[in-house]
This record gives C-alpha cells, structure tokens and sequence, in this order.
C-alpha cells in the first residue's frame, strides 16, 4: 500500500507530486474559461515531461503505480467500472462514478460481495474496435494482476482480500474464486472480509479490462497473453484516446512478432490520438476537448519552465511550477489565470522511532510533537504555497474532510510550545530532574537519517534548534531521496528519528494511509510503518535492539475495525484512528498537507486538476480556439 | 605493424573487461537500495521480491551474475547485448533496441559539432600564431579562454536564451515525437547543440594550434626551409602546420570517441534523446543492463578511438613507426 512507490519517481518533487482529496473548503483556483462560454474542442497539447509518463514503468495497466500515469489511464487510455470526473475535491474529484458500469455497484450488508453491472456496446478501440466489453475482461484483468510476473512493480496487494485471488497468485488454484462472471454483464466479486473499499479498486488502472484476442480465443489473458514485460505498448482500451498506431497493432501473430505502437516511446515520447471507437455518449465523465496529446519527455527542469513560460509547451505534466515560477506567478498581475494550486493529499511529515530511544518513550514523543516549529518548516519549504500546516496524519482526502482542522498539538501559527513540551518532557524517565530538558544520554546524538537536498538540510536545522530547547541534539546523516527511505524502513539500522519523509494516497480511502504508516504489515518487507508500531517481541530482538526494549503498541485491531465499514461510518472510524494514534501513540510528527503548483501556457482554457491522480485533467483542459 | 594491430586489439578487449568488471562492481558491490525491491515496488512482499530477484539473475552467484551480462558483451550476433539479459529493468525494452534508437542522435550530435569546432579552431589557432601578438591574436586567446572556462550546460542555456528565446533565430530544446531525426536536423534542432558542444571544444584546439605552430616554426628544418627560399605561406602552411596539426588528431580523435558514447549535459540541456540521456536514466532508474551496455559501447568508442588515431599517426608523422 504504497503512494510512496507511486510518487518516489519524482524524486524531490515527490511532494509536490502526489494523489489527490482534500476538503478544507478553500476555493478552487479560478480556471481561465473561454469567453462566449462554449468550450473549444480540437488542437495538440502539447506536454513536457522530466521523466517518463509512468516514471520507471511501462504504462502497463497491472504495473502502472505513479500518478502521472494513473492520469494518462483515467483521461484518456482506460476507463475502468468505476472512476474519478477529472475535478479537484470541490467538484466532486474525489467521489465514484460509474464509468463502464451502468450504475452503482450493489453491495451486500457486510461489503464482503460486490455486483456490477456492465454498460452493453462499449467497444475497444481498433484494431479490436468489433470486441464489446464483457464481465471475463475484467477477470481477466484481475488475474493478470495475481500473476507476480505480469504485475511487478504494481499494487496487487490491495486485491489480497478477493477471495481466492492469493491462491490463484500462489498457483494453488486454476482461477480467482471472488471472481463470479454472471453473464456478459454482470460481474461479482466476493471479498475474504468486509471490504469497505472495494469500490476504489475497480476504479484503479490495474482494473481496466483486458479483451480477448480474436484471433486466439483460449489465451487466458486474451491480448496480453505473452507480453508479460510488454503489455504497455500493446494495450487496446476504451478511452477517449489511444496511443498512435494502436489501430496497427497485429494480434494475429505471435505475441514476439508483434510490433509495438509507434506512440509510446519509453522515455522519449508520447502521443495520444482520438479513439475512434470512444461514444461520448457512454461517458459522463470524460470531456476529451483536444484532438491530440504529445508529451516530450527529458531535459532540464528549468528549460521545461522556459518552455510552458513562453509558450512553446502547455504543461510540464510531472514537474509543477518551480519555485521561481511560483514566486514570479503570485506577485505579476499579468500573469494571473496560468498558475494553479491544489491540495494534493499528501502528507510532508517526520516519525519516529518508538523502538529507539528516548522515543520509546510517549512522553518524550509528545514534546517534540509540541516543540517542533512547523511555521518554520514551512517557510523553508516555500511558504503557504506549499501547503497548510498539518495537524494530524490522515489528509482530508481519505476521511471526506472528517476532521477538519483538529490539531493534536495546536500552537500560535504552528510555531511550537516550548512550555507545554517541557511540561511533556517532565513525566519522562529521560527527564530525571524534572526541568523539562532530557538530561539522560539517550538524548544526546539520536540517530536520524534525512534527505540531502539543501532545502532538507535547512530543515533539519529548524528541527536541531527545536529539539534541542528540549535537551535532544540529533546526529544527522544526509542522504539520497531513495537511500534515505531504504534506512528509515530498514528496523536493523535503528534510526531513531526521519524528519524529510512524505506520503500520499493511492485512492481517496483511509486504507491508504492506516495500515501501510501503522501496521504491521507496513514493516519491512512491506511498508512504509518507520516507527515499528506492531513489532513483535522476537522482531525486536531479532532486529538487535537492546533486551528490555519496550514492545511497542500495536495498531492493528484499530484498522482492521475499520476496513470493512462503508461510507461516513469508514470515514469516522479512520478519523478516530488518527485522534487516538495522535493523542496516545504521537509517533509521527505531521507537518504540511503539501500542495501541487502549475504553470500553464496562454493556450490553456478550462484547467482541472484530477483530485484523484494528484496531477492535472488532461481530459477536462481546452485549448483557446481549438489550438489554432 | 600487423603485430602492432594485434596487440593493441587484445589490450583494447582487456580495458573493456576491466571496464565491465568495474562497472558490475560498482553496480553490485556499493548499491545504495536494492534492485530487486526497487522494482517490486515498496508495498510487495518477500516472495514478490525473490521472485524479481529471481527473475533478473540475482539469486546468482556474484561471479555467475557476471559471466551472464559479460556473455552479453560478445560483439557475436545471438551474445551482444542479448535480450535475455540485456533488458532495462525499468521499461522492460531492449537496451540495443534503445541503444540502436538513441544512437544516431548522438552520432549526428557529435559529428556535426565536430565540424564545427574545427573549422573555429583551427583557423583561430594559425591566425593567432602567425599573427602574435596582433589584435587577432589578442582576441583569439580572449576566445579560448572564455570558451575553456564557461561550463556546458551554462553555454547551452545562455545560447538557448539569446538564439531561441531572445533573438527567435532556431528552434529550442527537445525534439516533437513525430519529427524524424533527419527532420530535426533540417529544422536546425542541432544547431545550437553543435555551437555549445563546439565552443569548448574549439577554445581548446586554438591554444593548441597556436602553441604547436609557434613551437614548430622555431625548428631547426623550418629555418632551412626558409633558408633555401620557400615564401613564407609555403614554410608555414607547408611544413610548419603539417607538424603542428600532427598532435590535434590524437585530440580529435579522443574527442570524438568520448562524444560517441554520450554528450551527456548537452543532450541533457537539449532534450536530445542521445546515448548521454539514456546512460543517464540508466544510472538514475538502476537500469543496470543499460548502464552496463552503455559503459562498454562507450568505452568501445573511446578505445577504438585510440587506435585509429596511434594507426593515424604513423602515416601522419614519419617518426613515428611500430613494431
């Protein structure tokens, strides 16, 4: 469960980056809408990209996990049973739709059984635009996702709970039992437990159907079949676009005679035509305003700034606004309409580790929760542009707003107090004489492992000077983006304290962020779970930690009451999860629900940023006069 | 000289093992994450994870994971670069397939601003010499040392502001998917790519041309060649660049063979899908086939390079002979 996998690619604009929710009731940022009021259709836009659309991926369905590329298969490449209307929260950008569903899914009493109905004539695009939609190219999605070859790098873990679906990945059974095709246009799926979220995961790329080739009925995963590596460039959806030469594509011949599309160059290019056999008519959700779409993918960031500043490219789809950008934007009048800011569900915070210490101890947690000068952090980052300071873990996004602006630990303007630290240090068993400073060694020279950018360091700092007003000085080590993740969710290296992390969600549903940030199941291997709650006696001696190191709380009954609730009660039980994990565990520190900036051309009307993949709505943006 | 060719062919086959041997080294010895799970992705369990590492050879032996990429770089067709093997990690495609597409880019890249960069420096070499200490002279020595100090990518971006963004006279960085190489070439895409890679390049071959030349027109036999009455266009075209340009080939070829293998911050600058940019994905998305692919085809270039300029030299330098 990991929107940390999907959004690392992104290196330091990680939280920047991330998916989508939120909820603060801000205001949208104002699109610039044509005048007139009609919407134009047609031209290219015309985008720039650091790193590939699906970063180190392939743009294969089952392995996609990176938000950029969840945006090109929600616009434009794969409509799923379910889906997102390409808006941020405020319109509904967080909420589920039927897509090829033709209504609702009906959901039993416990949520264990999911029934959905098919919407009838929805057609792949050429060469299979003869090839209508049915329930078995879902299985066959969903079994293409439990085959660990086909679906590496992506999520198939949050399949795990479909009855069956771990036997049939294991190979101890010939098909995923949950899986019920009733007739062509109905599909049931039956969960091993209540499954509040199993809307959400119809609603994710990994899900799009995958037609049977006609030319070889009997392959189990019908047009995919023996493009395990590849699939990516032999997709066939029902999207309003398609990669060119899509239409090209022979499935008459052996999967390694097979020519991919010429549309999709793997860190080099993209371009995305029209689907011809796409029916506006069937979908609600999608607008498909611009004839094309290119993406140009390498280059130096500051030229792909250049680029959309004067014009020569639209968006620069995973880089955002820079921070000169960003600066330059806000304050030049003349610029007004081009920059965007949104809420892009992720957390910027900092944990620690319950088994080291002094932050085994809750006391000590609960003074740096208090000490710490968020407002600081925040500056260092680039000001409120970058986000709201945080005052609990899960963001708006995945509990519908539920807890507005509760903070644990409320301070004037997020910038700490330090007597209400002390009084928290003074019950701690590092604190011997009382005084509200940590006299104990312990204190001194905690092992803490950050991210080595400048911007980082100066945060580090912020936090040194914090702590140390509380008697904790920090022995710091800096190091790369991804080097720095690997030592925080490796328990052996027992770092005490990882002030530069981040996370955002993969969906709109608290399960994103509940067990993977506290359960056990987001210990290493899994993750991303770096202050250990739920470590077992015998992994904490396992991972050498000193005999008579307290075992910590585990938090695991805590979820696992809230993964099979539904609607408002999900929402509400995933909120008092966090008040409790704040107010009595305190392990992480939440400092910024970051924000997403970009900067658009002059050619851009109608900007929408997809509150679910976190990155703008290439399907919703138009061009000023159809990109004439 | 048979046995001159051999032998440096066998040295050259053993820089290229060292190189690969280095490179696996590096790749596996200091690795800053794991491959396996990089590409299982954080939320996969172990078994996923031993089965990547399964999947890509590492559950290996150290010394079999390397006999297995080291059959790869056999230059035999069924060996080199075998997709079996040779596949990058990330995207699953080929590396010759990518490497095959990324080349011709670099190869005109490189070729182009060669040419360039000789016609500047050489010219700017001989002016400054034969006319010391003039205006010419003066200004040739200003030029060699800006273009010596000034970083590429500093170059690249300054000319992209005053050529593309400011003066409007060629086309700025990256190349549109739908236009061909030759397209690009036409457009002027590469022009400003030449200038930067060029200008470094040049300032370098002036001050060598000119240091040479001043050099060589102080030997004894251009003093007899003035004394029996050659016009002074004739000693100095005739017998003193002769010499001094002998040197400016072993450069130009190092130069050219460095180039091959990737102009990476010029590429970088330009959005040119070059070998520069595919080696630097490689290394940043832990693509350890391509960085290793990449790595040797460099060093190939770099090698050969060196023997046909030492090969050169020989027929360029009648001193020179080999054994």
């Amino acid at each position: 469960m990991n929107g940390y996998v999907r959004h690392l690619v992104g290196a330091l604009v990680l939280l920047a980056l991330v998916a989508a929710a939120c909820g603060t009731g801000e205001p949208a940022p104002s699109s610039p809408t044509p005048t007139g009021g009609e919407i134009p259709t047609g031209g290219t836009l015309r985008l720039v990209a650091l790193d590939d659309i699906d970063g180190i991926g392939t743009m294969d369905p089952q392995k996609s996990y990176y938000s950029v590329a969840f945006e090109f298969h929600r616009c434009c490449i794969n409509r799923t049973l379910l889906s997102y209307n390409g808006k941020p929260t405020q319109e509904g950008g967080t909420q589920l739709f039927p897509d090829l569903a033709a209504a609702e899914p009906q959901v039993n009493e416990d949520a264990t059984v999911w029934t959905f109905t098919i919407k009838q004539g929805i057609r792949y695009a050429p060469p299979l635009d003869e090839v209508e939609v049915t329930a078995q190219d879902f299985v066959r999605a969903i079994e293409r996702v439990a085959d660990p070859e086909a679906s590496t790098g992506g999520y198939p873990f949050y399949y795990s709970p479909i009855e069956g679906f771990d036997d049939f990945s294991n190979g101890d059974a010939d098909s995923i039992s949950g899986l019920r095709v009733v007739d062509d246009y109905t599909l049931e799926v039956t969960f091993n437990r209540p499954a509040g979220e199993g809307g959400y995961l119809f609603a994710l790329p990994a899900s799009a159907p995958i037609p049977p080739n006609p030319n070889d009925p009997d392959a189990r995963l019908g047009i995919a079949e023996g493009h395990t590596k590849d699939y990516g460039r032999f997709q066939v959806g029902t999207g309003p676009y398609m990669f060119q030469g899509t239409d090209e594509l022979d499935f008459s011949v052996p999967a390694k005679e097979q020519e991919p599309v010429a549309g999709y160059v793997p860190g080099r290019s993209v371009v995305l035509v029209r689907n011809p056999s796409w029916d506006p008519d069937t979908d609600d959700l999608r607008s498909a305003y611009v004839d094309e779409i290119e993406v140009v993918i390498g280059g130096a960031e500051k030229e792909l700034a250049n680029k959309v500043d004067n014009d020569e490219a639209d968006i620069a789809i995973d880089l955002g606004a820079t921070p000169e950008q960003i600066s330059r934007y806000t304050t030049d009048p003349a610029l007004q309409g081009r920059y965007f800011n949104y809420q892009d569900d992720a957390l910027a915070y900092s944990s620690m580790n319950t088994l080291v210490p002094p932050f085994d101890d809750v006391h000590v947690r609960k003074a740096v929760q208090w000490v710490v000068n968020k407002d600081a952090l925040r500056r260092i980052a680039g000001g409120p542009e970058t986000g709201d300071i945080a005052g609990h873990v899960f963001v708006d996004g995945v509990i519908g707003g539920v807890l507005g602006d509760y903070d644990a630990y409320p301070t004037e303007g997020g910038r700490g107090d330090l007597e209400k630290a002390k009084e928290e240090m003074a019950q701690s068993k590092y604190d011997t004489n009382g005084d509200g400073v940590c006299d104990a060694p312990e204190c001194k020279g905690v092992l803490t492992v950050s991210e080595e950018s400048e911007t980082s360091q100066k945060a580090v700092q912020v936090w040194k000077d914090s702590l140390e007003q509380i008697g904790i000085t920090l022995d710091n080590k800096a190091l790369a983006l991804g080097a720095m993740y690997s030592r925080c969710q490796d328990p052996k290296a027992q770092v005490g304290f990882c002030p530069t992390v981040g996370w955002g969600k993969d969906f709109p549903d608290g399960i994103t962020f509940g067990p993977p940030l506290f359960g056990s199941e987001g210990i290493l291997p899994g993750c991303c779970n770096y202050s250990f709650n739920g470590a077992t006696a015998e992994q904490i001696k396992e991972w050498g930690y000193p005999a008579g190191t307290p075992v910590p709380e585990s938090l695991d009954e805590r979820l696992e009451a809230c993964t099979g609730l539904v609607g408002d009660e999900r929402n509400q039980c995933w909120a008092d999860f966090d008040r409790y994990q704040m107010e009595n565990v305190a392990a992480i520190v939440p400092r910024r629900f970051t924000k997403s900036s970009y900067v658009v051309s002059t050619r851009v009307v109608n900007f929408s940023f997809d509150q679910f993949a976190g990155v703008p709505a290439l399907d919703q943006i138009a061009l000023a006069g159809g990109g004439a | 000289m048979l046995r001159y060719l051999v032998r440096r062919t066998l040295f050259m086959i053993l820089v290229l093992w060292i190189v690969s041997v280095l490179t696996f080294v590096i790749f596996f010895k200091l690795p800053v994450r794991d491959p396996a799970q990089q590409i299982a992705g954080k939320g996969a369990t172990a078994e996923v994870i031993a089965n990547v590492r399964h999947q890509l050879g590492l559950d290996q032996p150290l010394l079999e994971q390397y006999r297995r990429f080291a059959k790869g770089l056999i230059p035999l067709p069924g060996f080199w670069l075998n997709e079996q093997v040779y596949y990058n990690w990330t995207n699953r495609v080929a590396v010759w397939e990518e490497m095959r597409r990324d080349f011709p880019y670099t190869a005109v890249l490189t070729f182009g601003a060669a040419v360039l960069w000789l016609a500047i420096g050489i010219p700017l070499g001989i002016i400054s010499a034969i006319r010391r200490g003039s205006v010419w002279d003066r200004a040739g020595m200003v030029f060699a040392l800006i273009g010596v100090s000034a970083p590429t990518f500093w170059l690249g971006f300054l000319f992209l502001w005053v050529f593309h963004y400011g003066l409007e006279m060629f086309p700025g960085s990256g190349i549109p998917p739908q236009e061909s190489l030759w397209g690009s070439v036409l457009q002027g895409r590469f022009f400003l790519p030449w200038l930067t890679l060029a200008i470094t390049s040049a300032a370098f071959y002036t001050r060598m041309v000119r240091g040479n030349l001043l050099e060589t027109m102080s030997e004894d036999y251009i003093r007899t060649a003035r004394a029996k009455g050659l016009s002074e266009r004739a000693v100095t075209y005739r017998h003193g660049l002769r010499a001094a340009l002998t040197p400016v080939v072993t450069m130009f070829g190092l130069d050219v063979g460095i180039l091959l293998g990737g102009a990476v911050i010029t590429e970088t600058v330009f959005n040119i899908p070059g070998i520069g940019s595919y080696a630097i994905r490689s290394i940043f998305q832990f693509n350890f086939p391509g960085t290793m692919g990449v790595t040797v085809f460099a060093a190939f270039f770099i090698v050969v390079a060196n023997l046909v300029v030492d090969v050169l030299y020989a027929y360029l330098d009648p001193r020179v002979r080999y054994e």
